[in-house]
């Protein structure tokens, strides 16, 4: 929740990306484990 | 008067004391090797019993005189005639040679064989000396490994056709582009762990051009699961049809439709339409799930990210299971709302538990929440 709430001043395709990043640099996994998809909406 | 004892001759003293003839006999009689001994005509003069017996011999004598010809087809016959004489012209041994046997009969045998010239003590060259062991057993092994190892690659190109043609029908089930929708920013991120998956995002509309969202993941990975992404996009593609404006009929539709249908496993599924837009930008956003209950959403003005649990909801695809009863988010301008399918979760289990271990030898790292 850190993780989204210091991405929040991007738009929320970059948050979405970063997201992942953020995780699969934290995980140190090489190997993704499973398939993920993410899906984000903001109100303007 | 001190008696003297008798000392019975043991095995060894026996052999140090036989003539170097009668320890070859004992050799050429026992041995499970084929060796024998042929003369500058590739004539047997000697050949062990197992040699004879394998040729039909009782007497290891009997095959004194014989060729090779006498004993195989010509084919290998004149095969092993050739290796010989060049065996004799050059002086050469022929060690570790695979040869094929061929019968009569049409057996094929295999044998491993050294072949090397004789000489005799004054130096002159006599003939050839050779030994051969059976690995017709072994021959017939490997071939089978190979012929399976050849099958395997077959079976694997194939499997890559499958997967390459998996791809490009999933290429274009899952959208490269979200729609485009005045006041709602859509961001979507889709990573298969293979080159296929079983996740899936559509956006189908209803006959009011309302747009929906489904977001959805096939138990299982790779191009089974890949498929059955086909089917999940054509039922809601229907259902899609006709939406009443409750996200759960939409999900207990699909449901409906794969129930039965799928071999193993089962599917999950988050589905939703957002609401007309107020003055001031805000709408409501209205849910159902199959299997995946939280969404998160950040709240700008407080700064806040809060985690919404859906009613409960069973997973699709086994029978009696329906979706959760649809939930009505109210959502402000300038919040994100996340729906995240399928996370890391064993990695980020590992890693939690990395961490804690490493708290506790004194190596502290911030926990990822």
């Amino acid at each position: 929740m850190d993780a989204v709430k210091s991405l929040s001043s991007k738009p929320v395709q970059k948050t979405v990306e970063a997201l992942y990043a953020k995780v699969a640099k934290f995980t140190q996994v090489p190997d993704q484990q499973d398939d993920i998809t993410i899906l984000g909406f903001e109100l303007s | 008067m001190k008696k003297t004892a008798k000392i019975e001759p043991d095995g060894n003293s026996l052999l140090l004391r036989a003539s170097a003839k009668r320890l070859f006999e004992s050799l050429m009689e026992q041995t499970a090797d084929r060796i024998y001994i042929k003369d500058k005509k590739s004539r047997f003069i000697a050949a062990s019993q197992a040699l004879a017996q394998m040729h039909g011999f009782e007497n290891r004598h009997d095959i004194e005189g014989k060729t090779d010809f006498d004993l195989f087809t010509d084919e290998h016959a004149q095969q092993a005639f050739d290796d010989e004489q060049e065996i004799l012209q050059t002086e050469t041994a022929l060690l570790n040679n695979v040869e094929k046997e061929t019968w009569a009969d049409g057996t094929v045998t295999w044998v491993s064989s050294n072949k090397a010239p004789l000489y005799l003590s004054s130096g002159k060259l006599a003939g050839i000396i050779g030994i051969s062991r059976d690995i017709t057993a072994e021959k017939i092994a490997q071939e089978k490994l190979a012929e399976s190892e050849h099958r395997l690659r077959e079976q694997n190109a194939i499997m890559r056709s499958d997967y390459e043609s998996a791809e490009k029908v999933q290429s274009v089930m899952i959208p490269g582009r979200v729609p485009q929708i005045k006041n709602i920013d859509i961001a979507h991120l889709w990573k298969p762990m293979t080159m296929v998956g079983g996740d899936i995002i559509n956006f189908p509309r209803n006959p009011d051009n309302r747009l929906l969202f489904f977001m959805g993941d096939v138990c299982g990975h790779g191009v089974t699961a890949a498929f059955y992404t086909v089917l999940i996009k054509y039922l809601t593609a229907h259902s899609a049809e006709v939406y009443n404006d409750n996200p759960r009929d939409f999900l207990n539709f699909v449901n409906e439709g794969i129930t039965g249908r799928i071999n193993r496993g089962f599917v999950t599924g988050l589905a939703g339409h957002f609401g007309t837009r107020q003055k001031n930008g805000d709408r409501t956003l209205i849910l159902s799930h199959a299997g995946h209950r939280q969404v998160l959403v950040y709240r700008k003005k407080e700064n806040t990210v809060e985690l919404i649990e859906l009613p409960n909801g069973t997973v699709m695809g086994l029978p009696g299971t329906t979706a959760s009863r649809a939930k009505a988010i109210d959502l402000q301008t300038r919040r994100p709302l996340l729906c995240i399918h399928r996370w890391h979760r064993r990695s980020l289990q590992s890693k939690r538990r990395r961490v804690r271990h490493e708290a506790r030898n004194g190596r502290r790292q911030k926990p990822f929440e």
